[in-house]
């Protein structure tokens, strides 16, 4: 099943337009990605989003490669999105998975020099081209608001919106103070990447971004499925689920894209693809909206202060 | 055999974990932070061991976690705030704890970093080594197989120190204060606490009224409501503190600071609060002294809605 949501792009504030819902891609990698991104395409998806510290943009690469021959498909019918970040720790250190504090810290070694943030975006950038297999990417995001160079991290994504190499450009877990800090910059970010959820609604925030004409998209929109414990939030979602005949991943990405904000969602399974991507067929009524609002908690699932301190 | 190996291994682990040595000698209680998780807290609080040990939230009806952690200096302080912050809801009040001696600079050796290792950013951690985190965090997740000599000498002598010398022995509090006012006049180079400041401890103060005035504004920027509280000391200590110590080494570093419309809490004299039983030296308030004080604290600030306006 193929659902055609060509209709429903997004337009950003420079007037690039990108898809209402998108495919996640961490962790997956290798031939798992090559899988995915064939089977998302065939689904519907024409959004990709990833990382450089995902570690997986190679990986994409060659995936996208199989999909332009399997399929026929162009680079142009696609919506690449990245991110420049702080590294992680391997998977085979303890702590895996958390920064490791060497980009965009002024404590570190790597950020000495006083080109440091110039050097390390432009090396980051060409990395994610060449692996990427692309000219351009479509959307660059920073992908914590680094407190020690939050104006050098924007200057330098300027000057690569300007030159073209970038066609918009953004941020990723930032809040409304740390936006207002880039208010005096040429170009405003035209999206802010965040964590949503029932338990996280975070509304203000959302608000902010509207008033400002900034696009939100929701990283890892059906987690909660996996991840909260309460009974009576399961149950919120199944009663929901049987009254629209739909899954409950189904509910909870309608709930993002009812409220203006573009989730991209992750799976690996054919039928997931499909189920999550069939969601604009359908509304939920205002007064389950405000169900699945109630139950917000202001929870975190990725604790913003520790994955960036001091933000 | 490889399965018992491994029994055991897991047996000795969970016993070096939940020993005294392992959680509150070598960590220095950052266990507290391993597992925390809760938010929309409505007060935290900063500072050394005088903070760790006058703020216990337990049984009162607030979200409350103490932050405190010791040995550590004010710019530790500043950089675990940093990193859980996000726990705290929007007009949240952050007590930050203030001792005698903030003002100045103290010295911690590279053992007092390793708690960092196990719950901080590596960027806000002074002194950060790559290999030293390594090692800390492989200690931390698996102590016996890390460190078996170590875990064996220390839980035993734990132990036997607990079934030989199960009576608490009564604190001195007199010599509790000389102690402690020896140490700090050793540790900073101190010869008359009344006198004025050196030229070297003028420049410490400076710097640290940075660190306090960038803690103060960084509550402030996120909504927090910041209130500097120095906590209660046994009246055999307050009597070494006098008022021309306290206006060099307290009140002119909060003159630096400048921000007078904070609200401070100076409470190292605080009527009601003499018994002993408040205390467990001359410096740090006990268990029970915490939960009296936390409550004066908490109500001062209208987190209780005057549950102890009898004992302001």
């Amino acid at each position: 099943m193929v659902v055609d949501n060509s209709g429903m792009s997004i337009q950003l504030s420079n007037g690039v337009t990108m898809p209402p819902i998108g495919l996640g891609t961490y962790p997956v990698y290798g031939e798992a990605m090559c899988k995915m991104i064939v089977d998302g395409w065939d689904s519907g998806y024409r959004m990709i989003d990833t990382s450089d510290n995902y570690y997986n943009e190679e990986d994409l690469g060659v995936a996208l490669s199989r999909l332009y021959e399997a399929r026929n498909a162009k680079r142009g019918d696609l919506f690449l999105v990245t991110k420049i970040s702080d590294e992680l720790y391997p998977v085979n250190q303890p702590g895996a998975g958390t920064n490791r504090g060497i980009f965009f810290w002024k404590s570190s070694p790597m950020m000495q020099s006083p080109t440091a943030v110039h050097d390390i975006i432009s090396r980051k950038i060409e990395r994610s081209l060449r692996s990427l297999n692309t000219e351009y990417i479509d959307l660059l995001l920073v992908h914590r608001p680094y407190p020690d160079y939050i104006h050098e991290i924007w200057a330098e994504f300027e000057r690569f919106y300007k030159q073209g190499v970038v066609k918009a450009i953004g941020v990723s877990n930032y809040h409304a103070r740390n936006i207002e800090a880039l208010s005096s910059c040429e170009v405003l970010p035209m999206v802010n990447q965040i964590e949503v959820s029932p338990l996280n609604t975070r509304k203000s925030l959302i608000e902010y971004c509207r008033s400002q004409g900034i696009k939100v998209m929701v990283f890892a929109p059906i987690m909660t499925l996996r991840t909260v414990r309460d009974s009576a939030y399961h149950d919120m979602l199944q009663g929901l689920s049987k009254k629209y005949d739909r899954t409950p991943a189904q509910v909870l990405l309608r709930w993002n894209v009812q409220q203006g904000l573009i989730p991209i969602p992750k799976s690996t399974q054919r039928s997931r693809l499909e189920e999550n991507i069939a969601i604009f067929d359908f509304s939920l009524e205002d007064d389950d909206m405000s169900l699945i609002d109630s139950f917000n908690e202001n929870r975190q699932y990725v604790v913003e202060s520790k994955a960036c301190p001091g933000f | 055999m490889r399965r018992i190996a491994r029994a055991f291994c897991n047996a000795a682990n969970r016993i070096v974990r939940r020993s005294h040595w392992y959680r509150n000698i070598y960590f220095c209680g950052a266990d507290k932070f391993w597992r925390f998780n809760t938010f929309n807290l409505d007060v935290a609080n900063t500072g050394s061991n005088s903070g760790k040990y006058a703020f216990n939230y337990d049984g009162l009806p607030v979200k409350g976690f103490n932050m405190a952690l010791g040995p550590q200096s004010l710019e530790h302080d500043f950089n675990i705030l940093k990193n859980y912050f996000s726990y705290l809801h929007e007009g949240a009040r952050i007590i930050i704890t203030l001792c005698p001696f903030s003002c100045l600079h103290s010295k911690y050796g590279a053992e007092a970093r390793r708690k960092y290792y196990t719950f901080l950013h590596p960027a806000t951690i002074d002194g950060f080594d790559d290999a030293e985190r390594m090692e800390v965090l492989r200690f931390m997740e698996n102590p016996f197989k890390a460190k078996p000599k170590m875990c064996i000498k220390f839980v035993v002598r734990e132990m036997i120190g607990k079934l030989l010398y199960r009576r608490v022995s009564e604190v001195d509090f007199s010599q509790s204060a000389q102690a402690f006012i020896d140490g700090w006049k050793k540790q900073f180079g101190i010869v008359d606490l009344d006198a004025p400041l050196s030229s070297q401890h003028v420049e410490q103060m400076e710097q640290r009224a940075g660190v306090l005035r960038d803690m103060i504004d960084f509550c402030t920027a996120r909504s927090f409501k910041p209130i500097l509280v120095i906590p209660p000391v046994h009246p055999a200590l307050s009597v070494f503190l006098t008022e021309k110590f306290r206006d060099r080494y307290i009140y002119d570093f909060l003159r630096k600071v400048n921000r007078p419309d904070v609200q401070f809490m100076d409470d190292m004299v605080l009527p009601g609060f003499e018994q002993d039983e408040y205390f467990i030296n001359a410096l740090f308030i006990s268990e029970l002294g915490a939960k009296r004080y936390t409550r004066i604290v908490l109500d001062r600030v209208g987190l209780l809605g005057g549950i102890d306006s009898e004992i302001r």
